[in-house]
């Protein structure tokens, strides 16, 4: 009876008409595919693949996938400006995945659990880079070097290191100890650093590029981009970068109680936010129009909550000191973006002058790379130093990134490229040695490719910021963390796009048996038997599964 | 063969008399069979619950076309469409508060008219006739004796067994008096 | 008075709660359920009997029928033991399964009240319900009672998985379904020395890695029917021997066929369900005028056993069947089937049908036994004729 029915009613029956494989023109492959928000993640980081792993309870393992890319979540997790939650195909169903909250939950367990990087591997060749500049970008190389057994050595010209994420970001979005944490844990991998040491000119630079195998200059954006018309020897002038370092170290303020900060952008809300917390009354001029304020929207509204002003679409044309403060004469103007990043073009409106009054201005428009000290040496191109795609300078042996290289002024793309600079740097000292893989071409995992029908509406776990009166008067964290549970449900939201979880949908739904389960992960497809229906594809919740046309 | 027939009104309890007669009958060791009319049944339409024993199995599977007993608790369904199913030896219990003898232009039959609700609300049965119809019944029938149909009631009734026994003896001895009375009078 | 006094363990069931303790003593493992009159009462005490903890199958309460035969089928193809029942519109939307269950050979017993099929609207004994299913390939087995019907879902089981064809067991609504007579519970030593557990044979298990069903081609679909014919041949030979076996364990046998009273008989009612149990009164009464009548019982409906038929049936000068069912434009159905099955029968009876009971409509001891007066000596027609009361 069995072997009657073998034959007509079961696939193991091994007759030649059961080879449905012959009717097949397309495969299916298994592929990983990048998700949207790999491709707008500033480090590059397999974000699906480290949530997979939060999803499991894998802290570490998601731990060690994100600092493959980025030594620094519990800093991104807070201050990243977040493109892959604008990429975040789950928009397109309910609402983004909190990725840079689920980050920071990433990054703070490591710290609490006290956990390293592994030693650098001992067989290392015996070449060293020096880093000129202790900023994300010097220290994402310095740590991507390290790990590949360079020996590595930092010049910094402050007292500390972190350069912008110490000195420019204010402890209620980067709370000290985090960032200590985190460069500890660099530098404990075998860093040499050189405190205080500034590397002053083409001379000093010369120099170390003999000492050392490579040179990376990350010496980033730290001169104000001066506001014309403001003499800023004036005692009711002060440069925002100026501020920001002399508040974050902690040193008193000396400014009126009526503060006028000249900026739309994130340092311009961080100075605002700091004199704020400082006690002052803050008002915010800017000249784009409140909708098109460069920074990040969230920074705009935290900012309103905590009553700071803001006259926006506007222009300063004078500060004159009065008798009871400043009168400053301002015009509407008429605000466009430009072609370029940062730039724009500005008409003012006529007969729209008005008066504001304050105590003091803190100009606040950007900063620009000081290029001056590498004249002769390093080629500018424009604003920043010119390098080519692999960060290379004119200068055999010298690479650059970060803000004194590139208008991206983010932290996590100034931690981008310092990644980026190291590959290049390791493929310079040793071809053998460091020779990337050639970077896939595969398409995106869009929308398209999620099959909706396993993935629930469900609300979004979003970070929530401290109380309003709790904020001011004191530098505490505004935005709090996600605990465990919030953490755990909003890893579950991830689509994963793009990237197998193991669910076992392509296995059991193949109406011809033809995928194989094998040992240690993964599938296989028998090519005898799978008929190319594509059933896989379509009940494959990530889009991890495409057809091939077989040729 | 007893063929007993119960007319009702659904929610009446027709069928539960049906089943706790065939019980009765079961218990003193006859083959019996009972059903009900269903499916299209909503409380306050008629319903019929049929009931057969014998000392034989029961083979046949169809409804009693000529009742040996009849049991109808509402006198407004005791018509000339229900009188087909009955003869002049069919023994017609009727749960009304009318005189015997409103029912003798219905024709030559055995008609016994019983005040069941009288009986229900003297037991605090409230409108709930049916244990006081099955004691007039069986009264009427002479079978199953009494102590056996009043067993039955008391394991069945879902609630105030008491109560329901109670109404179903004390119809028993009304009706068993009032044949005697009439026997004597004969 | 005492009839019943020897005999042990009888209740007062009806015939669909029969049914059920049927499959309570089968145990089988999964029962996927979907109510609807008359089969409810079926549903409601294996679900009851589960809550007292006397049950031990897994029960399902999908969304329809069609789901709850799909079910059925899947967990079949497991390799455990499954009961389902349903009713007329539950039964036809299950149709397109039916021919799955079947061609999927797997043995599914299922229960089938005999109900009118809408419309218009009704919920009364007819058969048509599972006679229009006579060609998915699933057995049929007929029940006059509740006895037989608790003794014959047991007996499925055994015929099921034996054959590894699906089941379906049928007794008519309201007369069966409905009424409540003495029915005698078998103890469960006795059913489990006659079922004992099910060991499935080829089936669906991830660690074996095949599946059921898929696409083939012409020569092997035209084979998987061969199969199920070789299949349905045995089936006759195993009703034969299960009903025997049950009897040698219960003293009550059973068979493809029941003769009842038919030798020498002049004329025979040859019908399936409750009717015969009041076509027995009918052959006792006209035995008892002097009118050689009896009664030939079918109770395996498919596969039809045709040789046994026109055994029964050979030298007989007059057959009367009398079909609770229509089917439009050709008649009775088990009509068609005995004139198809007595064909070229040099000494067959003459064949009367009669449509008898169509819509649950009462067929009499009395009405039968004056059918035999007026049809014994009648030239049979090949049409259907309608009779009543």
């Amino acid at each position: 009876m069995d072997d009657m029915q073998r034959s007509t009613l079961w696939t193991d029956a091994l007759s030649e008409n059961r080879l449905t494989g012959t009717w097949r023109n397309e495969t299916p492959d298994y592929r990983n595919l990048p998700s949207p928000c790999l491709g707008a993640c500033p480090v590059s980081g397999r974000i699906a693949d480290w949530i997979g792993k939060v999803e499991k309870k894998d802290y570490r393992g998601a731990w060690e996938t994100l600092v493959d890319n980025n030594p620094f979540p519990a800093i991104a997790g807070r201050i990243c400006h977040h493109p892959c939650e604008t990429a975040c195909n789950r928009a397109q169903l309910d609402e983004t995945v909190s990725i840079c909250a689920l980050e920071r939950f990433v990054g703070d367990t490591a710290l609490s659990e006290g956990w390293a990087f592994p030693a650098p591997p001992a067989n290392a060749p015996a070449q060293s880079v020096a880093i000129i500049g202790s900023g994300p970008a010097g220290l994402s190389a310095a740590y991507q070097l390290r790990r590949a057994g360079v020996g590595v050595t930092i010049y910094e010209s402050q007292d500390q290191l972190g350069g912008l994420m110490r000195y420019g970001i204010p402890a209620y979005r980067l709370e000290k100890s985090i960032l200590d944490g985190e460069i500890a844990r660099i530098i404990d991998m075998g860093v040499t650093v050189k405190l205080n040491t500034e590397i002053t000119g083409a001379a000093g630079l010369q120099e170390l590029r003999v000492r050392h195998d490579a040179v990376y200059l990350a010496t980033g954006a730290s001169r104000p981009k001066p506001l014309p018309g403001v003499d800023y020897d004036q005692p009711w002038v002060q440069d925002s970068a100026d501020f920001l370092a002399a508040t974050n170290a902690g040193q008193d303020c000396t400014l009126g109680a009526h503060v006028l900060v000249i900026g739309g952008g994130s340092a311009a809300m961080d100075v605002a936010r700091t004199a704020r917390r400082l006690g002052r009354k803050v008002t915010v001029l800017a000249l784009e129009p409140e909708a098109m304020l460069p920074a990040q929207r969230a920074e705009v509204i935290e900012a309103t909550e905590e009553g700071i002003e803001f006259v926006t679409g506007a222009m300063m044309q004078s500060a004159e000191p009065g008798t009871d403060g400043l009168r400053i004469r301002c015009t509407r103007v008429d605000f466009k973006r430009g072609t370029t990043r940062g730039a724009f073009n500005i008409t003012p409106v006529e007969d729209s002058e008005f008066t504001l009054t304050a105590d003091a201005i803190i100009p606040s428009i950007g900063q620009d790379a000081d290029l001056s000290r590498w004249q002769d040496l390093l080629a500018g191109d424009g604003p920043v130093l010119k390098a080519d795609a692999s960060w290379h300078t004119g200068l055999d042996g010298v690479f650059t990134g970060g803000d004194v290289a590139s208008m991206d002024r983010f932290v996590t793309q100034a931690i981008g490229m310092g990644k980026e600079a190291a590959r290049s740097i390791l493929v310079y000292i040793a071809p053998d040695v460091g020779a990337a893989d050639a970077p896939a071409d595969d398409p995106e995992a869009g929308f398209s490719v999620i099959n909706t029908a396993y993935h629930p509406l469900a609300e979004r776990n979003k970070p929530q910021n401290a109380d309003v009166t709790a904020r001011l008067g004191n530098f505490k964290e505004v935005q709090q963390s996600l605990d465990q549970s919030q953490a755990m449900t909003e890893a579950s939201r991830c689509f994963s796009c793009g990237t197998c979880t193991y669910c076992d949908n392509c296995y059991f739904y193949c109406p011809d048996m033809a995928i194989t389960k094998l040992d240690g992960g993964g599938y296989e497809i028998k090519s005898d038997y799978c008929k190319g229906c594509g059933l896989c594809v379509a009940e494959c919740p990530t889009g991890a599964i495409r057809m091939q046309e077989d040729l | 063969m007893r063929e007993i027939l119960i007319l009702g009104r659904g929610g009446q309890g027709a069928q539960t008399a049906g089943n706790q007669l065939a019980q009765a009958f079961f218990a003193k060791g006859q083959y019996v069979q009972t059903f009900a009319t269903y499916g299209g049944a909503r409380r306050g339409t008629p319903v019929t619950s049929s009931i057969r024993a014998d000392d034989q199995p029961i083979r046949q599977r169809n409804n009693i076309s000529c009742a040996t007993a009849l049991l109808c608790f509402d006198d407004s369904l005791l018509d000339q469409n229900f009188l087909k199913l009955a003869n002049k030896d069919t023994v017609i219990v009727v749960n009304s508060k009318q005189p015997q003898a409103s029912f003798a232009g219905l024709g030559d039959y055995n008609i016994l008219a019983v005040d069941g609700k009288d009986i229900a609300r003297r037991n605090n049965m409230g409108k709930v006739v049916n244990s006081a119809l099955l004691g007039a019944l069986v009264a009427a029938m002479q079978n199953p004796d009494i102590d056996t149909m009043c067993a039955v009631i008391e394991q069945s009734a879902p609630a105030k067994k008491q109560e329901n026994v109670a109404a179903c003896r004390e119809a028993f001895q009304r009706v068993t008096d009032a044949e005697q009375g009439n026997q004597s009078n004969g | 008075m005492n009839a019943l006094s020897s005999n042990k363990d009888l209740q007062l069931l009806n015939g669909n709660h029969a049914v059920a303790m049927g499959v309570k003593l089968a145990n089988p493992h999964f029962a996927p359920l979907y109510p609807i009159t008359p089969q409810t009462p079926i549903l409601e005490k294996l679900i009851a009997l589960q809550s007292a903890g006397e049950l031990e199958t897994e029960l399902l309460t999908p969304e329809s029928e069609h789901s709850a035969m799909a079910s059925a089928i899947a967990a079949s193809a497991t390799g455990v033991r499954v009961f389902t029942a349903t009713s007329s519109q539950g039964l036809l939307l299950m149709h397109e399964l039916l021919h799955f269950a079947a061609g999927a050979r797997t043995p599914i017993v299922m229960f089938n009240v005999n109900r009118t099929p809408a419309s218009p609207w009704g919920f009364w004994p007819d058969q048509i319900d599972s006679l229009s299913q006579r060609d998915t390939g699933w057995v049929q087995l007929y029940s006059e009672n509740p006895q037989e019907s608790l003794d014959t879902v047991i007996q499925a089981f055994r015929i099921a998985e034996a054959a590894q064809m699906p089941v379906m067991v049928n007794h008519d609504a309201f007369y069966v379904s409905h009424a409540v007579e003495p029915v005698e519970v078998p103890a469960q030593e006795t059913v489990d020395t006659f079922l004992p557990a099910y060991k499935a044979g080829l089936h669906l298990d991830p660690e074996l890695g095949r599946s059921l069903g898929a696409p083939i081609d012409q020569k092997s679909w035209n084979e998987s029917r061969q199969q199920m014919a070789a299949a349905m041949a045995t089936v006759g030979d195993l009703t034969a021997s299960a009903g025997q076996d049950w009897g040698d364990l219960t003293g009550r046998s059973y068979g493809p066929l029941e003769q009842y009273r038919t030798d020498g008989a002049d004329v025979v009612f040859v019908t399936m369900g409750s009717m015969c149990g009041t076509v027995r009164e009918a052959v006792d009464g006209l035995r008892a005028r002097g009118i050689a009548a009896g009664l030939l019982k079918i109770r395996l409906f498919r596969p039809l056993p045709q040789v046994e038929l026109r055994k029964a049936l050979a030298d007989v000068p007059c057959a009367i069947v009398l079909d609770r069912n229509y089917s439009p434009g050709v008649g009775g159905v088990v009509h068609q089937e005995l004139k198809a099955a007595l064909f070229d029968m040099a000494n067959a009876p003459r064949l009367h049908g009669l449509l008898a009971g169509v819509g649950g409509v009462n067929v009499s001891a009395e009405m039968i036994e004056r059918l035999a007066v007026e049809y014994r000596d009648a030239v049979a027609s090949p049409d259907p004729v309608w009779v009543e009361e």
